[in-house]
């Protein structure tokens, strides 16, 4: 699981590439899907999302809502987020955001955490040893 | 008299541009390479500069973009805000993306566009699917405009 938002073109695609690789590995189990839940809840609608997410893997899942009920996922999962604006623009904003990979059961318990910076391989390594 | 100096130093102005112009810098770009994307798109490369002085790239167009804007990712590691999740530490590190203005090129060097670094951020005018090329140039304050082609490379 993995927080982020759409208008980032350099950190989330490429943690999301490796997730994606790392998950149809053929020695991690079947059972993996990725959720990628947006930071960014105003630009990421459920059709946006959709069709973002579908880009890197066509069985993850991309959740969204109002940023009232998204607020307490954040807080639950420690996620920091500010948005900053860009060329002084109202519509244009970056998001600040929180980089931790979560590796849950299906039940939600937490199994442990990793970084934007792991490569395939070492997602693929934390897959298996957190199923 | 004073029409004559200034002719003169028009003369010495041009010469001065002149020699100017034979020792432009030499920039290329290779590895030039994209994502499959909706809406937003980004380009990475590699930017090689044989000249003797340094030179910044300052801005990009490509008829598949609304807007190219010039970006870097930082990240920052943050102790303080390390907190624990089910007994488990937490690490405790943020990522964000700045607008940046030019980015350089050093003498005799060469900068990468890569990911968790710089990067152009493309405001795409069409999706990008695997196998797509996108046409690209690039503006460098020294060299000019210098064109290139970004591949978009497959997910998997």
């Amino acid at each position: 699981m993995f927080f982020g938002y759409t208008h980032y073109p350099d950190v989330c695609p490429t943690v999301l590439v490796h997730l994606a690789k790392a998950v149809h590995s053929p020695t991690t189990s079947a059972a993996e899907s990725v959720v990628f839940i947006t930071v960014d809840p105003d630009r990421d609608s459920p059709e946006v999302l959709k069709r973002y997410v579908r880009l890197f893997d066509p069985q993850s899942i991309g959740l969204t809502g109002s940023l009232k009920s998204l607020e307490p996922v954040y807080a639950v999962y420690h996620v920091v987020r500010q948005a900053v604006p860009v060329n002084h623009s109202p519509s244009d904003y970056s998001i600040v955001h929180g980089t931790s990979l979560y590796y849950a059961g299906r039940d939600g318990s937490m199994k442990g955490f990793g970084s934007w910076e792991d490569d395939t391989a070492e997602l693929t390594e934390d897959l298996k040893r957190f199923q | 008299m004073m029409l004559r100096v200034l002719w003169i130093l028009f003369f010495v102005a041009g010469l001065r541009s002149l020699a100017a112009a034979e020792t432009l810098p030499a920039v290329s770009v290779t590895d030039a390479w994209s994502r499959p994307a909706t809406g937003t798109g980004v380009i990475y490369a590699t930017l090689h500069n044989t000249a003797a002085v340094p030179d910044r790239l300052i801005g990009a167009s490509s008829p598949l973009a609304r807007h190219i804007g010039l970006h870097e990712t930082s990240e920052m590691k943050m102790p303080g805000m390390s907190s624990s999740m089910a007994n488990m530490p937490m690490p405790g590190s943020m990522t964000s993306m700045k607008s940046v203005s030019s980015i350089p090129v050093p003498a005799r060097g060469t900068t990468s566009l890569a990911p968790g670094g710089y990067h152009l951020m493309l405001d795409l005018r069409r999706d990008l699917k695997a196998g797509d090329v996108v046409p690209l140039r690039l503006h460098f304050a020294r060299a000019g405009w210098v064109k290139t082609s970004a591949q978009v490379r497959p997910i998997r």
